[in-house]
């Protein structure tokens, strides 16, 4: 018994645990989604204008629902830029004809992809080039992270409910297969089963998001920045799904273990 | 037909306890199964109310394979083991209302059932005792009282006087015989067959991996693996070779 119990024990604390670092994970990659990524979200696509389609060039990414905002430099203007980066061959390059310079333009888009390829159909226009792309492999790994403590929490459950149910099973077994004998219905005998569980992962929960919040807090002191906390319908799913999950995994396995229990 | 055993064998590893045994219990019959220790008789039993799949053929239940019944075909059966099944931690009391508290039946209703069977079997002063703290012979008593209480149509009882005296024993099958009168199928193992005869009474025996009909306390040799009441023999019996 003494075996079972320290299972039991173990494993809800990897289950806390985490229960726990999921929620961090979460809450970090929905800080990260809603700052840097909110910030920096759109693609930026830096295009060389040929002269005889400056005019076409305007009117597409005007029209182009894809396009956020553009920032166009004439021939003029590059020169000029060229001159300001470059102040020692600001002399050299002041006596150029203009139209030695490129116009082009920087333009913001959602989906460079489709941009790029709206500027080859439309107006061949070969040189371009995605100039900056938001931060997405940041986000895949942090969701991937999410995604991966999410497993493990629900694989944590199910083998704390699988121990529970080997306990209970060893001191209920006679009770059980004479209720069995007489023909009693499963849900009758995991009705009172039910109420001791939700109790126990409900405690654990809590203990989960604590441990989340304490660290939290902990990051918030270390890393400055503009941290939102976490709205408080995601605590509530959180530990309505963990109810449910219980609710769902231990009867199929009550159900599986009632199954192999001999009658009478 | 309440019960049909086609071509049931049955194993445990290398030891073979029944051979392609078919097998028929009509309803509204008592019956009794004699054999010898050992011969199969609990297995047979075990294997009727579905504690036991046979290894090979199939068992019918009123009309369907006893696989496809759920397990509440088994409140239309009143189980007697040899050995005590109940809740050793738990009163008399307790014990025997259990199939009631599974039907739902009301605490009053089930006080006064309960109080009828102990006033009836003499096992009213032991009401609040343990069930551990009972006789072999009391534990009997309150097994069966308890695989009764709910009237149930099959009766089912692997050696139910195995711990009694004469006169125990008497009152046990005389509450038998009184719920076959009024309808119940009774089927009874024993290796102490009663003493008192009844034409309506069908002798059933088991040795060397088969049930065989007896006639007249007898074993007819010309019945084989074939159990049927003894007046519908002649329409039911299959003769295997």
């Amino acid at each position: 018994m003494l075996k079972f119990i320290i299972k039991e024990l173990s494993v809800l604390i990897a289950f806390i645990v985490l229960g726990g670092m999921l929620l961090l994970c979460y809450w970090v990659s929905d800080g990260f989604n809603r700052g840097i990524l909110a910030e920096y979200r759109d693609s930026k696509v830096s295009v060389v204008v040929p002269p005889e389609n400056i005019e076409n060039f305007r009117s597409m990414v005007e029209r182009d629902k894809n396009v956020v905002r553009y920032d166009f430099f004439s021939s003029q203007a590059n020169k000029g830029r060229l001159g300001n980066l470059y102040p020692e061959l600001k002399n050299v390059i002041a006596p150029l004809e203009e139209r030695f310079f490129p116009a082009s333009a920087i333009v913001t888009v959602k989906d460079p992809a489709v941009f790029l390829q709206a500027l080859d159909r439309q107006l061949g226009i070969s040189e371009k080039q995605i100039v900056h792309e938001p931060p997405h492999k940041i986000t895949q790994f942090l969701n991937g992270l999410t995604v991966v403590f999410a497993i493990l929490w629900v694989l944590t459950l199910i083998l704390v409910l699988y121990f529970n149910i080997e306990r209970i099973t060893a001191l209920q077994e006679p009770r059980w297969s004479l209720m069995k004998m007489l023909g009693a219905k499963p849900l009758s005998l995991f009705a009172p089963l039910w109420l001791g569980q939700s109790l126990r992962i409900t405690i654990a929960v809590v203990f989960a998001m604590m441990l989340a919040w304490f660290s939290s807090s902990q990051i918030r002191t270390l890393f400055m920045w503009n941290w939102t906390s976490l709205h408080w319908s995601v605590w509530l799913a959180f530990a309505g799904s963990a109810l449910m999950m219980t609710w769902f995994i231990s009867y199929v396995l009550f159900r599986q273990r009632f199954r192999r229990i001999s009658l009478g | 037909m309440l019960f049909e055993f086609k071509r049931v064998s049955k194993n445990f590893g290398i030891q073979k306890i029944f051979r392609s045994l078919n097998f028929s219990l009509e309803r509204g019959t008592f019956s009794i199964l004699t054999g010898p220790s050992g011969s199969g008789k609990t297995t047979l039993f075990k294997m009727l109310c579905g504690i036991e799949q046979p290894s090979e053929g199939e068992i019918i239940f009123l009309g369907k394979k006893l696989t496809q019944h759920s397990s509440t075909h088994l409140k239309q059966i009143g189980l007697v083991f040899q050995n005590p099944r109940g809740l050793m931690d738990r009163t008399l009391f307790e014990n025997m209302e259990l199939p009631l508290v599974i039907d739902g039946v009301s605490p009053a209703e089930r006080e006064k059932k309960v109080l009828h069977w102990l006033e009836l079997l003499g096992l009213r002063p032991k009401l609040k005792s343990l069930y551990a703290e009972l006789s072999g012979g009391e534990v009997q008593k309150a097994e069966f009282a308890r695989a009764l209480i709910r009237k149930p149509r099959l009766i089912l009882a692997d050696e139910p006087t195995a711990h009694l005296d004469a006169v125990q024993s008497d009152l046990l099958l005389d509450i038998l015989w009184d719920h076959y009168q009024e309808g119940a199928t009774v089927f009874i193992s024993t290796h102490h067959p009663p003493m008192f005869e009844h034409p309506e009474i069908h002798r059933y025996h088991v040795a060397n991996q088969t049930v065989r009909s007896m006639r007249s306390g007898k074993v007819d040799p010309s019945i084989e693996t074939n159990i049927v009441p003894a007046h519908e023999e002649s329409s039911n019996v299959e003769v295997h070779h």
